[in-house]
């Protein structure tokens, strides 16, 4: 269940665009560039930057994989059959599921689950209450998600606030966020499959 | 006495005469160069209210010839399988995809992404897309997923376009009354600046299952269609900004862009004409830098 906490309703200073950009801005040095002073002097290499180049690396490698199955498959063009396209979706997805059959929670993301908890709860905090339910509303919430798992067929394909996504790092074509109850998820947008979990990503929140 | 108690009866009667015929009449000018298109959104359930909306649609087509119909997305809901558009979409529509009408659509938050791949919904494999009707240049995003790579990519069509038209279409809306949803402020903080400086004219969107005309905001007229299949009767909580709306039964929008103006007729899915009028367009926006 949803939980509201803490958001203050502030809803018109986050309409602002030069607000929402300072908020960006302070987010992204918070994440990228926590000893900020240190780096300056010393120039060290930042955990977050470091854990946050590992974290694309990975996503390259995935996706590379996913290009590489997708190329053994006939190619697809659109068709007045559906049937082609969703035969070829599952096709992709059992060699993916094949390919990454001991693929486990963490796999992609990493170490970097505490940063990515860390911006959608500043985000929760920008919000007022009523846009963070509005955010969450028709996310599915019945179903863990679990690594190699279909995204549930049925349901929704919950927005993810824009907001949200100009603070995460940017993924390729073929991958997504998503989120599951509380949970962030990599869904695999060709396969339809989920890749990876941050378990409570999305803060608890209190009417 | 007799004659004054049957008065009202005859003043009633003959109002029914004269506003039935005019509830079936088509308001819009019709004429023969002009882009003409039908809107509908959130309307694939494959129920009986869809088809009931979609005879409506084949009926006014018979006196409204319109070429294109812009889907505001949910063109499915449910189960996904190829008998699901049958039964959702080929069917209902049958007549006017015969008639050579093109639906181009847009992705809602129940439709597959695989959706795109399907000819009929004229995406070409894109979330989103772009095309031209003689001087209308039609916008087509994918509002379940703006991000930043979308944003670049409608900002850089905008900027291109020379179109005399400007129409951008999505499932969700930057602003609503209905009640469900409602607005959604994080599309409008990221994409309203973005109309306001390139110069877009009208926006329609769908997802809360009323129809609502908005009161221009920031110079740009908004339109929520989302009942041609799904209603929230009710649902419609009027505001300031509240142009117009009907939240009774389902709907859909006839559009016709002639010259500088752009007229629309909401019809009901009875048949009732719930909403119509015009817009003139607006000033061009000064180049930008």
């Amino acid at each position: 269940m949803y939980a509201v906490t803490q958001l203050r309703n502030n809803s018109k200073l986050l309409a602002n665009p030069a607000v929402h950009l300072f908020l960006v801005g302070l987010l992204a040095a918070s994440v990228l560039f926590t000893t900020t002073g240190q780096a300056a002097a010393q120039r060290p290499v930042n955990p977050g930057a470091k854990k946050l180049k590992e974290f694309g690396d990975r996503i390259g490698k995935y996706v590379d994989l996913q290009n590489k199955l997708d190329g053994r498959l006939p190619s697809q063009a659109p068709s007045n059959d559906p049937g082609k396209a969703e035969a070829h979706r599952k096709a992709l997805a059992d060699a993916i599921r094949s390919a990454r059959a001991g693929a486990r929670i963490g796999d992609v993301f990493g170490d970097t689950a505490d940063q990515f908890r860390l911006i959608i709860e500043q985000d929760a905090r920008d919000r007022s209450v009523r846009d963070a339910f509005a955010a969450m509303l028709e996310v599915p919430k019945s179903v863990t998600p679990r690594v190699n798992a279909e995204y549930p067929e049925q349901a929704p394909l919950a927005t993810v606030p824009p907001l949200i996504l100009a603070r995460l790092q940017p993924l390729p074509d073929g991958l997504e966020y998503r989120f599951m109850g509380r949970d962030l998820i990599l869904r695999d947008t060709k396969a339809n499959l989920i890749v990876d979990v941050v378990h409570d990503a999305v803060p608890t929140i209190r009417r | 006495m007799r004659r004054l108690l049957a008065l009202p009866s005859l003043v009633a009667l003959v109002a029914l005469v004269s506003l039935a015929p005019r509830a079936q009449e088509l308001t819009l000018p019709n004429t023969a160069d002009s882009v003409k298109f039908a809107a509908m959104g959130d309307n694939g359930t494959g129920d009986a209210p869809q088809y009931e909306v979609a005879a409506q649609m084949v009926a006014w087509h018979a006196k409204f010839p319109f070429d294109t119909a812009i889907m505001l997305g949910d063109n499915l809901y449910g189960s996904q399988e190829p008998k699901d558009f049958v039964q959702k979409f080929e069917r209902p529509y049958q007549p006017l995809l015969a008639a050579g009408v093109k639906f181009y659509a847009a992705l809602g938050n129940h439709d597959n992404q695989t959706n795109i791949l399907y000819k009929p919904f004229n995406m070409d494999g894109q979330r989103f897309y772009a095309y031209n009707k003689k001087n209308v240049r039609f916008f087509v995003l994918d509002t379940d997923y703006l991000d930043p790579k979308q944003l670049q990519w409608i900002e850089t069509q905008l900027k291109d376009s020379g179109a005399d038209w400007k129409i951008c279409y999505f499932h969700h809306p930057l602003y609503s009354d209905g009640g469900r949803h409602g607005s959604e402020v994080d599309l409008r903080v990221v994409l309203e600046p973005l109309f306001i400086k390139y110069g877009v004219n009208v926006v329609y969107s769908g997802h809360d299952h009323v129809y609502e005309r908005l009161k221009p905001q920031k110079g740009i007229y908004y339109f929520v269609s989302g009942a041609a299949g799904q209603l929230r009767p009710g649902d419609l909580h009027r505001s300031a900004m509240t142009a117009a709306g009907f939240d009774q039964d389902r709907s859909f929008m006839l559009n016709e862009v002639a010259g500088d103006d752009l007229f629309f007729q909401v019809i009901s899915r009875t048949g009732k004409t719930v909403d119509s009028g015009s817009i003139h367009r607006q000033p061009k926006p000064p180049p930008s830098s």
